[in-house]
């Protein structure tokens, strides 16, 4: 039987080291993807990596569990992402209100030609819709990156996403929204 | 009543499954019977699949990242000990 967060938790506070290893085993992959995608390089994605679990077990010892474990090491990730990209000043900030993303509801256009939807080159075999799909998700503004990818990648419920970036709910879903809208006229614009 | 304006905002909300039924059988008439928003409504539906594809496509950790994050570990694990 699969022991549980809490469990390996209390054991690696006391001192119990492979409680701890068991920990780094089951979230690995997970942060590691988590980091690559929203730092978009390996390497990274590696730094981030270490950083995260060296953060953890540094701060394991003050973890209350009032959050659930996963939602703790998702917050430590996001935000040593954050920094290392803050610090790097790769990618400049953008307000929210900037309409490079949000194109605002009322400013989608009826479309009136072909539905892309039913193309058989609507497939992500399809080495272009991948790229550009992938160009879009990159090019979204971090506080929207960041909702969609953990939203998608870590199959968090809005409430969990909320609670990872202490953002309210209606945050989320509004974020979420307006970054799959984004998505999907970057698509269209591709099938035009 | 449900217009194409109304409809750009809802679909998140109608995808997530978290709307009314009725809600969502006033969205389904509304898209069979309107061009301009079944083509939104279907192109927003397949922007979603190809995201979750794309999402269930999980990256490997390489090995050697994956023998160094233990590695450096190791080493603070002991630093910690002997203090």
């Amino acid at each position: 039987m699969l022991v549980s967060d809490e469990i390996l938790v209390k054991k690696s506070q006391k001192g119990d080291y492979p409680s701890f290893a068991e920990l780094v085993k089951r979230y690995e992959k997970k942060i590691y993807n988590l980091a690559y995608r929203i730092m978009g390089n390996r390497e990274d994605a590696s730094d981030v990596l270490q950083e995260t679990f060296l953060q953890v077990f540094k701060k394991l010892a003050g973890f209350k569990g009032k959050a659930k474990f996963s939602t703790w090491l998702y917050r430590i990730t996001v935000n040593m992402c954050l920094m290392r990209k803050r610090k790097r000043k790769k990618r400049e900030i953008v307000s929210l209100d900037v309409p490079i993303l949000t194109k605002k509801e009322d400013e989608i256009k009826r479309e009136l030609r072909d539905d892309w939807s039913e193309s058989p080159l609507a497939t992500l075999e399809n080495k272009e819709v991948k790229k550009t799909l992938s160009e879009a998700i990159d090019s979204l503004p971090e506080e929207y990156r960041t909702v969609f990818l953990l939203r998608g990648l870590n199959g968090m419920s809005n409430e969990e996403v909320a609670e990872v970036l202490k953002i309210s709910l209606p945050a989320v879903k509004s974020r979420l929204h307006r970054a799959r809208l984004f998505l999907r006229d970057r698509l269209s614009q591709y099938f035009q | 009543m449900i217009d194409f304006k109304k409809l750009c905002q809802l679909l998140t909300d109608y995808f997530d499954e978290e709307l009314e039924s009725d809600i969502c059988a006033e969205i389904d008439e509304l898209v069979s019977e309107d061009f301009g928003c079944k083509v939104l409504f279907n192109t927003f539906n397949k922007t979603l699949q190809l995201c979750k594809e794309m999402e269930e496509e999980e990256i490997e950790i390489p090995e050697e990242v994956h023998i160094r994050l233990y590695e450096f570990l190791q080493i603070e694990i002991r630093k910690e000990e002997e203090t």
